[in-house]
């Protein structure tokens, strides 16, 4: 491990210190910011208050912060972390700079399965809905990222490689498949049913809460622990899955644990947040460039930098339209959609694998 | 020692390998000759494999390959494949820490080891660059320096067992003066008592560093022997399907094979 973090040299430091500067600051802000403004002081009370100091805060100011915001920055920091990271995984794990668990299908079959859930839940699986609570969709949700990712690397990838046409097609076949079948369970939801499940498919932290915060954190934390030990097999994989085996590693499992992290990854922040599209393509080629590509400095640096996009994008789409919201998915598309166009293009020679 | 018996593999119901027994002691550089699709690069990923596929048993110093645990055998068995996907900025150096891997050396160690290999396929300067600002020669010899880097470059860096270093075609896009030092590398690690199969085009590169030559056609082992006695001016037209002639070297009295069409 330690001669992967020797290349975490000053320069990558400075990043990922600025990077974490980042996650502290943008929090703060959108703690801050919204449709009732609550001075910084009071933020800091509140979360002093947290941690047994201060006193003295506005109790409206005191409900928002602990009932309505916090949860949703921690769910937004959280959720950001997670999309970079399996982000960044997938790209290694695919050995393609554009797997990102939107295009490649995994969203839509984690969106699929988390809308069975949500619609036919009750019905079809009374009693695991009651016993698994807050845990019964991101499960589901787990389950349809799973089978999306293990049908597009079966279609796209031949000798261990996936190349990008063949990912592409394979996760528009997968996307389009996963699609019909959430029109099917439209046409059969109630309208009250429809109208959250249409603002959740467009990506919304609007339902986080205290439950959905520790799930979330429970995945991140599985995802975090995993880091130390993927260092290694992951910068090995670069060279290839023939020369990674020939360095001893068992590159079946080394895939099956990634394949498994990511969806979970992708399973939990579908079913809390839908589908957001774009962070994790975005987040892990910007840390490339930034970083370079050894996994040392790239999986903490595209953690950070996820979590700090996800929370600064919530924080916009909250305040551009206030006191309306706009679903944070369609603010992400409208960043990485361009930055996707420009990869696509330009197939930069220092970002791709193929 | 490497000991190969009755390898026989097959692609699309063809046998494309046969080989009935191949030897490799320790202190031997071995180069596989012979022309396109004779099944040089088959019989080295054979080699290389974990576990070995086809048919046969392939055993490394007494026991089968297959009943290796995989990062044991990465200690002692290091190759260098023909093609290289790696196509990510990486800085050189890290490139190199790879072939450390398997070990659990501590760190001085290694990176003294990394250092080391660079300087003996001379890409000590390079170190800190990034792998993709490289010509294709030179990534071909950071490639080289992590082989090196897996099994160690020199006894004292060893197990108990002496390495086998599998090198297909290691000179394929290096200069004439960078073929001869990186075949020098690999004569000194056989010269220390390690073992080395090289595939090599180039057959006077073959004649010149290797101890015993094994000539490779349709997938059969023609004849294995010193080079001096497997080239000869009939043997290799035939082979080749061109008109080749051994001649004597003028200046060191070895062989040289020259083209006269």
């Amino acid at each position: 491990m330690s001669l992967d973090m020797r290349s975490v040299g000053t320069a990558n430091g400075v990043v990922l210190a600025l990077l974490g500067v980042a996650v502290v600051l943008v929090p703060l802000a959108a703690l801050g910011q919204g449709a009732v403004e609550i001075p910084l002081r009071d933020v800091v009370d509140v979360l002093r208050q947290a941690v047994g100091g201060g006193s003295g805060i506005d109790p409206f100011h005191y409900a928002v912060l602990t009932e309505i915001r916090l949860p949703r920055v921690i769910l937004a920091l959280i959720a950001g972390a997670i999309l970079g990271l399996a982000g960044a995984m997938m790209q290694t794990l695919f050995r393609n700079p554009l797997a990102d668990p939107g295009l490649i299908g995994s969203s839509a079959g984690a969106a699929l399965a988390a809308a069975v859930g949500m619609i036919l839940g009750a019905a079809l699986f009374p009693g695991a809905a009651g016993t698994l609570g807050v845990w019964f969709v991101p499960l589901l949700a787990f389950a349809g990222a799973m089978v999306s990712m293990l049908l597009v690397l079966r279609l796209a990838s031949h000798g261990g490689h996936a190349d990008a046409s063949h990912l592409l097609l394979a996760g528009i076949a997968v996307n389009a498949l996963a699609g019909a079948g959430i029109g099917m369970l439209v046409y059969v939801a109630t309208d009250d049913q429809l109208r959250n499940f249409t603002i959740w498919t467009l990506g919304s932290l609007a339902g986080a809460g205290w439950p959905q915060v520790i799930v979330a954190v429970c995945v991140l934390f599985v995802l975090l622990a995993s880091v130390p030990f993927l260092l290694r097999p992951l910068n090995a994989l670069l060279l290839g899955e023939g020369d990674a085996a020939c360095l001893g590693f068992n590159v079946t499992y080394l895939k099956t644990v990634l394949l498994v992290l990511s969806a979970a990854g992708v399973g939990v922040v579908v079913a809390f947040c839908g589908v957001i599209g774009f962070v994790g393509l975005v987040v892990p080629n910007v840390c490339r460039l930034l970083v370079g590509p050894n996994h040392g400095a790239l999986l903490p640096a595209s953690a950070l930098m996820g979590a700090a996009l996800l929370t600064g994008a919530d924080l916009t789409a909250r305040t551009v339209v206030a006191p309306t919201e706009l679903p944070i998915g369609i603010l992400t598309a409208l960043i990485g959609a361009p930055f996707f166009i420009l990869l696509l293009r330009n197939r930069v020679r220092r970002l791709a694998y193929a | 020692m490497l000991e190969v018996r009755d390898l026989l593999i097959r692609r699309s119901g063809k046998v494309v390998l046969d080989l009935a027994q191949l030897c490799v002691r320790p202190g031997q550089l071995l180069a596989l000759v012979g022309p396109n699709g004779a099944g040089k690069t088959t019989l080295m990923t054979a080699l290389a494999q974990t576990p070995p596929r086809g048919q046969g048993e392939i055993t490394l110093h007494g026991r089968p390959c297959s009943r290796w645990r995989p990062r044991e055998l990465a200690r002692v068995r290091a190759y260098l494949s023909q093609q290289f996907s790696l196509a990510a900025a990486l800085r050189v150096s890290d490139v190199v820490a790879l072939g450390r891997s398997p070990h659990v050396t501590p760190r001085s160690v290694n990176n003294a080891i990394v250092n080391q290999c660079l300087e003996l396929v001379g890409m000590a300067w390079a170190s800190d660059r990034s792998y993709l600002a490289l010509s294709g020669g030179e990534q071909q010899r950071v490639h080289m320096a992590r082989v090196l880097a897996q099994t160690g470059p020199d006894p004292d860096s060893w197990g108990e067992h002496p390495p086998l270093l599998l090198l297909d075609e290691p000179t394929s896009s290096l200069d004439l003066g960078k073929r001869a030092s990186v075949l020098a590398v690999a004569k000194s690690i056989a010269r220390a008592g390690g073992m080395v199969v090289v595939v090599l085009h180039d057959i006077n590169l073959a004649a010149r560093y290797a101890d015993e030559v094994c000539l490779l056609d349709h997938g059969r082992l023609q004849i294995k022997g010193p080079p001096d006695d497997v080239f000869t001016s009939e043997r290799l037209s035939r082979t080749y399907q061109a008109d080749l002639a051994v001649v004597t070297d003028p200046i060191n009295g070895g062989i040289l094979v020259i083209e006269h069409p």
